[in-house]
């Protein structure tokens, strides 16, 4: 008991803990006082995060910088190029497009201090950057610079049509559109091609061996240079090693062609098979025909198929079997469904026809007219949808054409897409004029992205009087990526209605920005409009390219179109294959062309002609095959010619 | 007496002053940690950050490159963002946000040739960082690009599915421009530190097969610089001239228009396809 109350009384150690805790609050209470203080203060202790690029643009080893921090233009970068160590200040190099002495993100260094050769293949890139504390890499990499020289070439001939045993002289033409260095040992192959005969050369000091069909480029060729040789050759005929081909003649049988036509069509078709100058007789060919046309309802048939390989033994059948195929023609009706024939044509092919992708396919849509039918899926039947608009002088708001539908002219017309997505509003406006027309003449309908929908029956205001339409569509579900405006007519001609006309002039769609300004004076006149019939049709042909597997430097789709009415821009662009398409003749930049004809009576010649350039022509190609450096761009690389060799 | 014991006894002085330096030792450390080293941390784990979103960029670039090739409608493909990077654990740090936005119309592609005029308005895609030690920027997938910009400039960080190729005197475009649109008008924007994913489709393909004869080309864009470079990059490689005798082209900027005039010595066709992709942030099916 008097030990207890002596500790209690022991305060010794007590004192001792207390003043040491307290002490350490004291301790504690400073530091963290500075801790705070000094917490607030920023330090500069950062090292730069720059993202650099080197690349080779040229004449140019280029460094971009892509994002980050900006670096100073003391800093330092090194490029070893073979055994040459370059060492370059940025100040020096940059390109510094906001002048704040600063290289920051998108600005570059154009370094030209070097010459490309064939000996040297890459250069060590290395970049520093420095502050108080030193220097720091911001780069390293090791860049190709081996030279490149975009080669091209081009080849000619002075007579496309020679006959047999006159000379034709070929140019072949090598260019070295862009690149690092002139261009040295290039080496181009032309064979002279069966049906020719070598003559000579010029200049004659050329190393062109006609035997192997090389050209050795002896000279190089600057940048931006061209070098050309002539080759004379004989015309020796023809003789030309042919590959299987599957052909489908897709003919027009609508009711805008007389039976006088059609059979000067026919028999012109017939005539050009019966020929054996234009149209081989060796199995090679596999023939089939198509005809689309009819109103009831329009459609497609097969004329010739099966398949019908051309030989020796059966072409006279095959002959008369085409001079006796017959019109597709209803009484009262002009049909023209294109998109029913394409899809026939693509489905016998591969169906019954000897299909293999190897072979060769040509497709050939002859026609006259307006493709205005929309196929009705999973039959070879369409439905009409009227002649369509047509281009027209004779009344027009302002300039020298409107767009015009008529009794015999109309459905619908639609405009290319327009984005009027992220617009608050849209403006409509267009002028109108109406003859004759009642209620539903004219519908003007919008489109939402999923529907058209009816807007406005024009078609019972006043007539013989130019008009004008207004609106301002602030619906949202028109803001969207393919909006389009529609007319639809509906037009008769009667002694009760009378002869029903409408005219469109000067429309003009708007949201913040002009999308259409169209007052139809272009050529074609209705570049920005199309119908159901045209897109139709342009499915069928993408349907069929793809199902017959068709390659672009082997098959092709071309097209004859007679008279004023068939829209040759339309086939050139949308139809034929490989784009893009040109007008022939001259058949001289290959397959995918439209020929057109003004009259029914040109049909023969005009089909004599293809079958000549498909089956009897001589083609060769001249080709890049050896280059120095590298080519970047191989499209350009080689070119074909055709020679029709005609008989004397 | 007794004060002369106290002041004889050193037994907590040497308790006092070891703890007295210890913690100083600490806070010492510490405090250089914290003011030299973690902004230095920090500012790297946002570059990093930074570097994270440019790779989901060029995965998102590749999922609509892939959507355009194959062309195959209601098969969406998600790809994932990270918007922010976290604080750092116990020492103090502050987290860095962003947002990913879809842009409907906010690129404007024009062109003019001899007889009419194209004009396509593009969506875009945009993520923007909201950095706290490292320089702020932004990634925008704009018609078939992806950009990156941040305060001082912007420059190409893909390139479009776009390819040029000279024949004599004329020059063939082959441009794949992309327009982004939203499905359904929902979730355009979405803001945090956290993962988000953007789901984008195939809708639609307008295809121009060629346009002839083009005489200019302008662009609406707010990354004018980008752009710039990438057109003369692009036409320099291919063979073109700019400035001086024989020029085949001049480009004006004009704010945020950029006009490039051919001229008469080169013939240009352009072959356009506009892609539509459908976007949609944010998780769950694609709802219409």
């Amino acid at each position: 008991m008097k030990k207890i109350v002596k500790l209690k009384k022991n305060k010794k150690a007590v004192s001792e803990a207390l003043g040491t805790i307290l002490l350490l609050g004291i301790a504690v209470a400073i530091f963290a006082s500075l801790y705070f203080i000094v917490l607030s203060e920023q330090f500069e202790t950062d090292d730069p995060i720059p993202s650099v690029v080197a690349s080779v643009e040229g004449k140019y080893i280029t460094f971009e910088h892509r994002g980050g921090d900006e670096l100073n233009i003391d800093d330092k970068f090194i490029i070893n190029i073979g055994s040459e160590k370059k060492e370059l200040i940025v100040g020096d190099f940059l390109r510094d497009t906001n002048n704040n002495d600063k290289w920051d993100i998108g600005e570059k260094l154009f370094f030209d201090d070097f010459n490309y050769s064939l000996d040297i293949s890459e250069a060590d890139t290395f970049g520093y950057t420095y502050n108080e504390e030193g220097g720091t890499a911001v780069m390293h990499g090791t860049l190709d610079i081996y030279p490149e020289t975009d080669i091209g070439v081009d080849i000619k001939v002075d007579n496309m049509y020679p006959s047999v045993g006159e000379s034709v002289n070929i140019t072949i033409i090598v260019h070295n559109y862009n690149g690092d260095i002139n261009a040295t040992h290039v080496k181009i192959k032309f064979l002279i091609p069966e049906g020719l005969e070598y003559q000579k050369h010029t200049p004659s000091t050329y190393n062109y061996n006609p035997i192997s069909g090389f050209w050795y480029i002896n000279d190089s060729i600057p940048i931006r240079g061209s070098i050309s040789i002539k080759i004379q050759a004989k015309v020796l005929g023809l003789g030309v090693i042919r590959e299987p081909t599957q052909m489908v003649m897709i003919l027009d049988g609508s009711g805008s062609i007389s039976d006088a036509n059609w059979n000067i069509m026919v028999n012109g078709l017939a005539n050009s098979v019966n020929n054996v100058d234009v149209f081989p007789r060796d199995g090679t060919i596999e023939l089939t025909i198509v005809q689309f046309g009819g109103t009831d309802p329009p459609r497609a048939r097969v004329e010739l198929g099966g398949p019908t390989v051309v030989n020796e033994s059966n072409y006279d059948l095959i002959v008369d079997d085409i001079r006796d195929i017959e019109q597709m023609i209803e009484s009262g009706g002009s049909a023209t469904p294109t998109a029913c024939g394409i899809r026939l044509a693509a489905d016998q092919l591969y169906n019954f026809g000897n299909y293999s992708s190897d072979k060769r396919q040509i497709i050939n849509l002859v026609t006259d007219g307006l493709a205005n039918c929309e196929l009705i899926q999973g039959t070879y039947n369409g439905t009409w949808l009227g002649n369509g608009w047509y281009k027209d002088n004779s009344h027009k708001k302002s300039g020298s054409y409107s767009a015009a539908s008529s009794y015999n002219n109309y459905g619908e017309i639609i405009c290319k897409d327009l984005i009027t997505e992220g617009a608050s509003s849209i403006s409509i406006d267009f002028d109108y004029r109406l003859d004759d027309t009642e209620e539903s003449d004219l519908a003007v309908y919008y489109y939402d992205g999923t529907n058209y929908n009816f807007i406005e029956d024009l078609g019972v205001n006043k007539e013989d009087k130019w008009l004008h339409y207004e609106d301002e569509i602030t619906d949202s579900k028109y803001f969207i990526n393919d909006f389009k405006i529609r007319f639809d007519t509906n037009l008769e001609s009667s002694w009760w209605y009378g002869y029903e006309h409408i005219w469109v002039d000067n429309v003009l769609i708007e949201t913040d920005n002009s999308l259409l300004d169209d007052g139809f004076e272009q050529d074609p006149w209705n570049l920005n409009w199309w119908n159901f019939g045209k897109s139709d049709s342009e499915e069928q042909r993408d349907y069929l390219l793809g199902l017959l597997g068709m390659k672009e430097n082997e098959d092709e789709f071309d097209s004859i179109a007679i008279g004023p009415d068939p829209e040759v821009y339309w086939l050139e662009n949308k139809i034929v294959w490989p784009q893009p398409g040109y007008e022939a003749p001259p058949f001289n930049n290959g397959p995918g062309w439209v020929s057109h004809i003004d009259t029914f009576q040109e049909f023969e010649s005009a089909t004599s002609e293809m079958f000549r350039v498909l089956f009897r022509s001589i083609k060769n190609s001249a080709e890049l095959v050896g280059l120095d450096s590298r080519d970047p761009n191989p499209f350009n690389d080689i070119k074909e010619i055709t020679i029709v060799p005609q008989d004397k | 007496m007794i004060i002369k014991n106290y002041k004889k006894s050193e037994n907590a002085v040497v308790g006092i002053v070891a703890s007295f330096l210890i913690v100083g030792l600490i806070v010492a450390v510490l405090a250089v940690v914290q003011t030299q080293y973690v902004p230095k941390w920090m500012r790297e784990k946002e570059a990093d950050h930074m570097s994270q979103v440019a790779d989901q960029f060029s995965q998102l670039k590749y999922s609509i490159d892939l959507h355009r090739n194959n062309r195959e409608k209601n098969t969406p493909i998600s790809t994932t963002f990270k918007l922010g990077s976290r604080e750092m654990p116990y020492l103090m740090s502050v987290r860095s946000f962003g947002s990913l936005k879809i842009l409907p119309g906010s690129f404007n592609f024009t062109i003019n040739n001899q007889t009419d005029k194209y004009s396509f308005l593009t969506g875009a895609i945009k993520y923007k960082s909201f950095n706290s030690y490292y320089i702020d920027q932004d990634f925008i997938f704009e018609a078939g690009s992806t950009i990156i910009d941040q305060i001082n400039g912007n420059t190409i960080y893909i390139r479009p599915s776009n390819f040029v190729v000279k024949f004599e005197d004329k020059l063939r475009i082959y441009y794949n421009l992309t327009n982004i649109v939203t499905i359904g008008n929902k979730d355009e924007s979405v803001h945090g530190y956290g993962s988000v994913s953007i789901q984008t489709e195939y809708l639609s393909t307008f295809k121009y097969q060629v346009i002839r004869t083009v005489s200019n080309i302008t662009l609406d864009t707010n990354y004018t610089n980008a752009w710039v470079n990438l057109m003369n990059s692009t036409f320099l490689k291919s063979g073109l001239n700019y400035g001086g005798y024989g020029t085949n082209y001049t480009i004006k900027i004009k704010d945020s228009l950029i006009t490039v005039d051919f001229q008469d010595n080169v013939e240009v066709e352009l072959y356009l396809n506009v892609i539509n992709i459908g976007a949609q942030i944010g998780p769950g099916i694609i709802e219409y």
